[in-house]
């Protein structure tokens, strides 16, 4: 009887062993989404989250019975990816950063966002469909065809339009004098006015900045100053700096044929280079301008250092860099327009209540060589960024209920909301001043966003602005190279080499390079 | 049961259960099979060992062949299919990344950087050894300093690594507050380009490694008959001459296995750089292939983690004649002690 016992008390107990072990396994699908609650994953920093959680109450509102969840996770990207590739615990709706979606498209993950693109918002001036009211150089941007022969359709949806550039400090702007002098424009001991206009410009500021170093220092109690300071960790946003240099040079919508080079070196406008026709778009006269001129600013090639900025700034991530500036370390800092939501926390060092400083973003300095409108006039031009996605996983439980939610986002009151609470803008035609009101206006920060982009007469983007779908080539629609995919060692030799050497190397390199990148896309 | 052979009571022997045979000799009709003592003793086993073979199968051998099988696809895009790419996984990581014949230099350093983990491991064994020794005499305050050393395993290395990275900082560390004090300047050592990253890397892999390795050769130094020491003591041995003459040997066979996870560590060797130093570094210059394992299968996308998996298979076949030579030898030198 004992013995009977013990052997059906261990049956059971290795049955429940063996059970334990199976209970990981479970049907392909989402497990943890539930019908009606609304999963949006999303990257925490930049933007922040206010936004979105207003949009999540509005939608709440309009949608009876449904709930909407929002987990913020700074590792989203990878999260994202290993819940794609298992179609576990899927949330609804993704928003990340610049993430390789191409992929994704052709292994059928992605839900088609046709009926996103095709839906009716209210503008104030009457209905229009999402895809009419994104901005022209960006609206088929998401567009691919998932097999070879299928028509191209949406998969992913723009998040925002962020300037890349130089945020600075308007205080110290304007009680610095000049030390030299500029024919019609200035007088030594003139004070600053306004933000440097051309990269010579520049180089004259941060001159008339080292040379009062002693009295920021007294001023603001540090015990070091530099004009400017970068991330060294994130180096993609020197490149982005160089390609508003880049574009102006090389000219965007038409070939700058004031520039012989241009001319003569070919590859096309700095819109062509994004459709890679072939390797000699990598050729193109600008890419050295824009890397002399980055030089010019930021390195000195006699020492192989940097220059008017921190020596430690190499080792700096982003956050070191925002922390300098609202340290009032740094005059200026490169980065997005993100930077400003981002500094939220330390923007009030003495405590106050209110920010420490002015804080703006400038437009972009031209470089020598910039192109010229029919009015003889510097063509205004600046890099923005529209490389974020939000997209929604084919095997979400709320597919559609994710695509009434995206098109709330591109609703006109979302994208005056989204720009009130992040001072950053998205990719459609709205008038973002249409949200100042009696009870609302725009801080200086997110007034010099919106001047600076109805100032500018072209918004370079990483797209092929003006190329047909039809025409283009596989390599932008699925690989997208840039300058260091092609020489590697581009960021360790802006210190060593002069910018003709780069740009040198840059082409041999995408020469080289070109037969494996058509392999890999064909 | 009485004597061999002999059945004092014929009805409950077990062989006339199972085998047909009667305590006098008449035949029995054979006992089904399942209830034979044999079967029973194999499915007992078998109920022990089947879960984790299943696991073995699945998470291992499943695993392992599909990742072999994949470094010889590429994955087409333009289909959403993998393709049959033959060997041209393998011909790329040996042109580029082992001999980097393609003129990249930050491929060849990310294959090459991993070998760091030898030297930093061989570092750390005689430091273990001098280390567990002194413990093992008891020398002053050994309770104290055996906190000191067991400390950093405890810790979370995240923990570590930013405390000790933190020191080094250029703007808050007081590493560097230090040099500007004693020398005039301080160097970046935390710069995406900087010449003295590998050097914290190597202080920190043996500071935060060592403790392991200590508790590992003290607990084979404690297994040393006492006999042994009061021998050294009566006689006179020196602290240093125990050490080399009389423990070392005894501990030999620890010091060997120790050996072999030197040359293992290279394929492994991930989380000190990328802890410490955050980013690859232009070029390459302190990236790792584990690390760039690691970020592949972050990433996901499926050619990068083909190349990836397609580095690990190339590491693999590269370190096992090291592994077999260094256990050949460690055979051969370190002889078998009992005590």
């Amino acid at each position: 009887m004992k013995g009977k016992a013990v052997k059906i008390c261990s049956l059971i107990f290795a049955g429940m062993l063996a059970a334990g072990c199976m209970a990981a396994c479970g049907d392909r699908g989402t497990t943890g989404a539930q019908e009606n609650v609304l999963t949006i994953r999303y990257f925490t920093g930049g933007t922040g989250s206010v936004w979105l959680e207003n949009a999540a109450e509005k939608f709440e509102a309009s949608h009876e019975g449904v709930t909407v969840k929002l987990e913020g996770d700074s590792g989203v990207t990878s999260l994202m990816q290993t819940q794609l590739t298992s179609g576990k615990d899927l949330a609804d709706i993704y928003m990340t950063n610049e993430f390789a979606w191409q992929e994704q498209v052709s292994m059928g993950r992605l839900a088609d966002l046709t009926d996103v693109y095709e839906a009716e918002v209210q503008t104030k001036d009457g209905p229009v469909k999402i895809k009419d009211y994104m901005l022209d150089e960006v609206a088929e941007s998401r567009y691919l065809s998932r097999y070879e022969g299928s028509p191209s359709v949406p998969w992913t949806m723009l998040m925002g339009f962020s300037q890349a550039g130089l945020v600075y400090n308007e205080e110290m702007l304007l009680s610095t004098p000049h030390t030299t002098a500029k024919a019609g424009e200035w007088d030594v001991g003139d004070l600053w006015t306004a933000p440097p206009e051309t990269v010579a410009d520049l180089v004259a500021y941060c001159n008339d900045l080292n040379a009062r170093e002693d009295e920021i220092l007294e001023m603001t109690g540090n015990t070091e100053f530099d004009p400017l300071t970068f991330s060294g960790n994130e180096p993609v946003w020197l490149q982005r700096l160089m390609y508003g240099w880049w574009g102006q040079y090389q000219g965007a919508e038409e070939l700058n044929t004031a520039n012989a080079d241009v001319a003569e070196q070919g590859g096309g406008t700095f819109f062509d280079f994004w459709n890679y026709g072939s390797a000699d778009v990598f050729n193109q006269a600008g890419i050295e301008a824009a890397i002399g001129a980055f030089q010019d600013v930021f390195v000195d090639l006699n020492t192989h250092q940097y220059k008017n900025v921190p020596l430690a700034s190499t080792s700096y991530s982003t956050y070191d860099a925002e922390r300098r500036f609202t340290q009032q370390q740094t005059a200026m800092v490169v980065g997005g327009a993100f930077i400003y939501n981002e500094m939220t926390g330390v923007r009030d060092v003495d405590g106050d209540g209110e920010d420490d400083f002015t804080m703006k973003m400038m437009m972009l300095p031209a470089v020598e060589g910039a192109q010229v409108g029919d009015d003889g006039e510097l063509l205004k031009m600046n890099l923005y960024n529209c490389e974020d996605v939000v997209l929604i996983p084919s095997q979400a439980t709320n597919v559609e209920l994710a695509k009434e939610f995206l098109i709330l986002l591109c609703e006109e009151e979302s994208l005056l909301d989204y720009t009130k609470l992040t001072s950053e803008l998205r990719p459609f035609k709205y008038d973002p001043m249409d949200a100042e009101t009696e009870d609302f206006e725009y801080g200086p920060f997110a007034l010099s966003v919106i001047e600076n982009f109805n100032a500018c007469d072209v918004h370079l983007v990483r797209c092929p602005v003006g190329t047909e779908m039809e025409e283009r080539t596989l390599i932008s629609l699925y690989s997208q190279p840039i300058w260091d995919t092609a020489y590697t060692s581009f960021t360790a030799s802006l210190l060593t080499q002069d910018a003709g050497t780069i740009a040198e190397n840059i082409y041999s390199g995408a020469q080289k390079e070109w037969p494996k990148w058509e392999a890999q896309v064909r | 049961m009485g004597s061999a052979g002999k059945v004092e009571n014929a009805a409950e022997d077990p062989r006339e259960r199972e085998e047909g045979i009667s305590a006098n000799g008449r035949k029995k009709p054979l006992a089904p099979f399942y209830k034979r003592a044999a079967f029973r003793k194999y499915i007992f086993i078998l109920s022990l060992i089947i879960i984790p073979m299943l696991n073995f199968i699945v998470f291992w051998v499943y695993v392992s062949a599909d990742t072999i099988l994949s470094t010889f696809r590429h994955f087409s895009m333009r289909t959403g299919e993998f393709e049959w790419y033959g060997l041209q996984n393998y011909i790329e990581v040996f042109r580029e990344y082992m001999f980097g014949l393609d003129d990249y230099p930050e491929k060849r350093a990310l294959f090459w950087n991993s070998f760091h983990a030898v030297p930093i491991n061989l570092i750390i064994l005689p430091l273990s050894f001098v280390c567990a020794y002194a413990f093992y005499k008891k020398i002053r305050f050994q309770k104290y300093f055996r906190v000191c050393f067991y400390l950093p395993s405890i810790i979370s290395i995240s923990v570590l690594a930013l405390c000790f990275r933190y020191m080094f900082h250029s703007d808050f560390g007081p590493i560097k507050a230090l040099f500007e004090n004693w020398f005039g300047y301080a160097p970046v050592w935390l710069s995406n380009d900087s010449d003295q990253m590998w050097t914290l890397i190597y202080i920190f892999c043996i500071w935060a490694g060592m403790s392991t390795n200590v508790i590992m050769m003290n607990s084979a130094m404690s297994r040393i008959p006492e006999d042994i020491s009061d021998y050294s003591r009566l006689e006179g041995v020196g602290f240093w001459r125990e050490a080399v003459q009389i423990v070392l040997p005894l501990v030999l066979p620890t010091v060997g296995i120790y050996m072999i996870s030197v040359v293992t560590a290279v394929a492994a060797f991930a989380l000190q750089p990328m802890l410490l130093a955050g980013t690859m570094g232009l070029e390459n210059k302190f990236g790792t292939s584990a690390w760039f394992i690691l970020e592949a299968a972050a990433g996901g996308q499926q050619n990068t983690m083909i190349l990836a998996s397609t580095i690990g298979i190339c590491m693999t076949i590269l370190l096992t004649p090291f592994v077999v030579a260094v256990r050949v030898l460690v055979n051969k030198f370190t002889p078998e002690v009992d005590f």
